[in-house]
């Protein structure tokens, strides 16, 4: 890792030193000054308080998306990549998340900042329930079991809590999170399913309402939330998940109480997909099932492989790949490509075609990452780093 | 032998120069009625563009794919007329705009379309659940929308009485079940005696949109039975689905109601016709059941042996609601012949000739009306959601000639005329198919066609405290 590795000339004196994550001025500098320029960004665009539109206000949108599944894809990191155990039902354990905190908001007035934590936590316990397996079945089997979660994890929210949960219909009206003094207004809910529930509006000096403003939520807790993930990986808890992923047979003659790490790997993954599922249901103001699917679970594990599991910016790069695919490099590069299709295939509709081309391109471009970078894009950039850290005296 | 060809280059010559003109003469006079740009507006050089999004990959794909081909072809025609006094239509890529049906991404499209500069002031949906994603964002950035048919909560909230920023230009579906259930109460001579409907829908906002207890009692004052436990299936995840209906057969139910389309109304076809439940039961559905989609995916089925009493494909003699003109009433709507010819130049094929392309041709002229019109009332360089709202809510029009869409100044209501018809298949007399032996298999395929059984008349209102609600 490259971590370990220092600039020629920089040498470690003191624990302190060894352990720092950024050990010299310019590392300070850098991870300061990105961290300022991203808190700049909503400042520059056109929802800032000087109206300048540097920044594309939409991209604001984006990139807590981004920021939403990095943190999801980051508790699978912790999972897969660290721990060697697998999940199928990471959208499943966002769903808790995202349903117990918005539930939370909405029918018992219970404010962002508490109902963050308290989904968390309760995703982790659930987390606990379906890793307990875990102790018995590994690889395939483990897999399927998680897999079992997925489904029935839905089938609860949808089905059994539907008169809470709004079923597989969209869950609207989640309150902004509120800084400061709030104001409850109480109002009935005419027609949400037999019970009559009541809404609990909330009001505050300062309301996060605008994907700007939440910007401000999501963003420092994904940087908090990634440096978290990389720490723990330095802690005897992290050294422990990668002596089960290396050889846990090893590790319990070790002495390393392999179900108790197996199972806080678990709750770890799941109390990430927790914060990631209520980030979401807050800036969307709504939840709908079907955006935590089993299709979503993979797509997951698709950007984890991408980015490169087992590194701490893994996410990131996976789930930034994928989104900047779908987003922008697809549909700039779909209209000469489809003529090209069209100019080639003159039998196929070019609306048949047009539908089909942004699922056959990212297929194809996902398909190439896997054949050509197979540890994912976080290796490809250890490499880079350690290859300018030795300069001149490259190991290449 | 020079001087000959000289003078056949000059006849061939000749020839193409005129054929444009010759081919010209036979097309249809168009029966737009657009509304004319104010006296010395020329926007040549601009564009405008017609805001949508929509789910292009997933379960509604059957609907959507067609409704993208009618966009292109409706506005490359009006932007050969002209455009918006001169501003040429655009229309996105689609790989910009699909949700591939999952509500978060239809959130994040949103979120790009809505903050872009100029603000869209008019944007085209699909999607139930789109619309009761959106519903509050839309009102909150002022921006309507145009949807085909919706439900309650999507167009006038959770209260059912509170219209915001979206239009639907078809009838709410749970007013289409009202619809059905009169003209059963009206025709009982047509269904199983004692009719009683059992609801078998998608999942989700779309498909659960029919089934409220306001519809239900409706349906029973009208003395039509109503299973009172609906049954639903993923239309991703589920293939299987004789276990819902064996539940709503053992329950009493003779007549199948579905708010779902394309593979939807199939796959129950096909799941009776398999459990032999066919000629017990009557299949009904929402407008989006008697598409050309639903019936080419059944006449496929017939190579393996699935099929009705009298060998015709399993969805022969299904009925539904149809609040619009359909393809085979060229003869008497000029709207539509224009559209058949349209379609034909296009050169689309036949899969694709359902009610998605009638529908997106129209939404394309409305669009065009709205637009000018609000250009005429505060300028071009003024329009803005606010200001086109205003132009729906006030203005009564017919696409195409067909049927007007009229939000009654803003009312609580937008009117809803509606009638029933049935989904046929084409015989060799011209009529519908009464046996496999008397299909009409010109084109390879049995050739579906969609019959009226009833006129036009205003649906019944049942939202929650809605004026029909018994």
């Amino acid at each position: 890792m490259s971590e370990a590795i220092r600039p020629a000339g920089v040498f470690d004196t003191r624990y302190e030193e060894d352990i720092a994550l950024n050990r010299t001025r310019g590392e300070h500098a850098t991870s300061l000054g990105s961290f300022l320029l991203l808190m700049c960004l909503p400042l520059i665009s056109a929802a800032g308080p000087l109206g300048l539109n540097w920044f594309p206000l939409h991209w604001i949108g984006t990139i807590n998306h981004i920021a939403i599944l990095t943190i999801a894809v980051q508790g699978l990191n912790l999972l897969i990549g660290y721990c060697g155990q697998i999940s199928f039902g990471q959208a499943a354990f966002m769903a808790v998340g995202g349903y117990t905190s918005a539930l939370l908001g909405i029918h018992w007035g219970i404010p962002f900042w508490l109902a963050l934590p308290l989904a968390a936590a309760f995703t982790g316990f659930i987390g606990i329930l379906f890793g307990l397996p875990a102790l018995r079945v590994k690889g395939f089997y483990l897999a399927m079991s998680t897999l079992a979660a997925q489904f029935i994890l839905i089938w609860f929210i949808h089905f059994p809590l539907e008169g809470l949960t709004n079923g597989s219909r969209a869950l609207t009206r989640i309150p902004p999170p509120t800084l400061g003094p709030t104001i409850r207004e109480v109002q009935a809910l005419p027609v949400v399913g037999p019970q009559n529930l009541q809404f609990v509006a909330q009001r505050g000096p300062i309301t996060f309402s605008s994907a700007a403003e939440m910007y401000y939520i999501i963003v420092p807790l994904t940087v908090f939330l990634m440096l978290a993930a990389r720490n723990i990986r330095r802690t005897r808890t992290g050294r422990a998940f990668i002596s089960i992923r290396d050889n846990d047979l090893a590790a319990e003659l070790l002495g390393i109480n392999v179900f108790y790490y197996k199972l806080q790997a678990f709750f770890l993954c799941s109390v990430y997909a927790g914060i990631a599922g209520a980030l979401m249901a807050y800036h969307q103001n709504s939840l709908s099932i079907t955006s935590f699917m089993l299709d979503h679970s993979i797509i997951y594990l698709a950007m984890l492989v991408i980015g490169g599991a087992g590194f701490p910016l893994g996410p990131i790069f996976g789930v930034t790949i994928v989104q900047t695919l779908t987003i922008i490099i697809i549909p700039a590069i779909a209209p000469g490509i489809g003529a090209f299709l069209r100019w080639l295939l003159p039998f196929v509709q070019s609306a048949n075609l047009s539908s089909a081309l942004t699922l056959l391109l990212r297929g194809g471009i996902l398909l190439a990452f896997l054949l050509f970078e197979p540890r994912g894009v976080a290796h490809r950039w250890e490499i880079l780093k350690i290859s300018w850290k030795l300069r001149p005296f490259s190991h290449e | 032998m020079k001087k000959i060809n000289q003078w056949m280059i000059a006849i061939c010559l000749l020839f193409l120069a005129f054929s444009p003109t010759l081919a010209q003469e036979d097309m249809l006079n168009t029966p737009s009625t657009l509304t004319s740009c104010n006296e010395g507006v020329d926007l040549t050089g601009q564009e405008f563009q017609v805001h949508h999004f929509g789910d292009f990959t997933g379960p509604l794909s059957f609907i959507t794919t067609p409704l993208l081909a009618a966009l292109e072809d409706a506005t490359n025609y009006y932007n050969s007329l002209g455009g918006i006094c001169g501003a040429t239509i655009t229309i996105p890529d689609p790989t910009t705009i699909d949700t591939g049906g999952v509500p978060s991404v239809s959130q994040e499209i949103y979120n790009r379309i809505s903050t872009a500069d100029p603000k869209p002031s008019l944007l085209i949906l699909y999607s139930s659940d789109d619309s009761e994603i959106l519903r509050e964002r839309l009102a909150e950035d002022e921006i309507p929308v145009l949807i085909s048919a919706g439900s309650i909560e999507g167009l006038y909230g959770e209260d059912g009485q509170t219209p915001g920023w979206i239009f639907a230009t078809n009838p709410l579906y749970v007013d289409q079940l009202g619809h059905f259930c009169q003209y059963v109460s009206e025709n009982l001579e047509q269904f199983p005696e004692n009719p009683t409907i059992g609801y078998l829908s998608w999942l989700g906002a779309f498909g659960q949109a029919a089934y409220t207890p306001e519809v239900i009692a409706y349906c029973q004052a009208q003395g039509v039975g109503f299973i009172e436990t609906p049954e639903y299936w993923h239309p991703a995840q589920t293939t299987d689905i004789s276990n819902n209906i064996l539940n709503l057969v053992g329950a009493g139910a003779n007549i199948i109601y579905t708010n779902s389309l394309a593979s939807g109304p199939f796959l129950i076809s096909k799941t009776l016709a398999l459990l032999g439940l066919l000629d017990q039961v009557q299949l009904a559905g929402v407008n989006w059941v008697l598409d050309t989609s639903v019936a080419l995916l059944s006449a496929q089925d017939l190579a393996q042996g699935v099929a009705n009493s009298v060998g015709l494909p399993a969805v022969d003699g299904m009925i539904g609601s149809m609040p619009f003109y359909w393809w085979s009433e060229a003869n008497s709507q000029p709207g539509i012949a224009f559209i058949q010819q349209q379609f034909a130049l296009n050169e689309r094929p036949f899969a694709i000739q359902n009610i998605a392309y009638l529908l997106g041709f129209g939404i394309v002229e409305y669009w065009s009306e709205l637009m000018i019109r609000t250009g005429n009332r505060v300028g071009f360089e003024n329009i803005d959601g606010v200001a086109v709202k205003e132009t729906i809510e006030n203005t009564v029009f017919a696409p195409l000639t067909g049927v007007p869409i009229d939000f009654q100044g803003g009312a609580l209501r937008d009117a809803a005329p509606n009638r029933i018809a049935q989904l046929r298949f084409l015989g060799t007399d011209g009529g519908p198919a009464t046996s496999i032996q008397d299909l009409d298999m010109s084109m390879d395929i049995p050739i579906p066609i969609v019959i009226p059984l009833s006129d036009f008349t205003d649906s019944p209102d049942l939202r929650p405290g809605g004026a029909d609600v018994p």
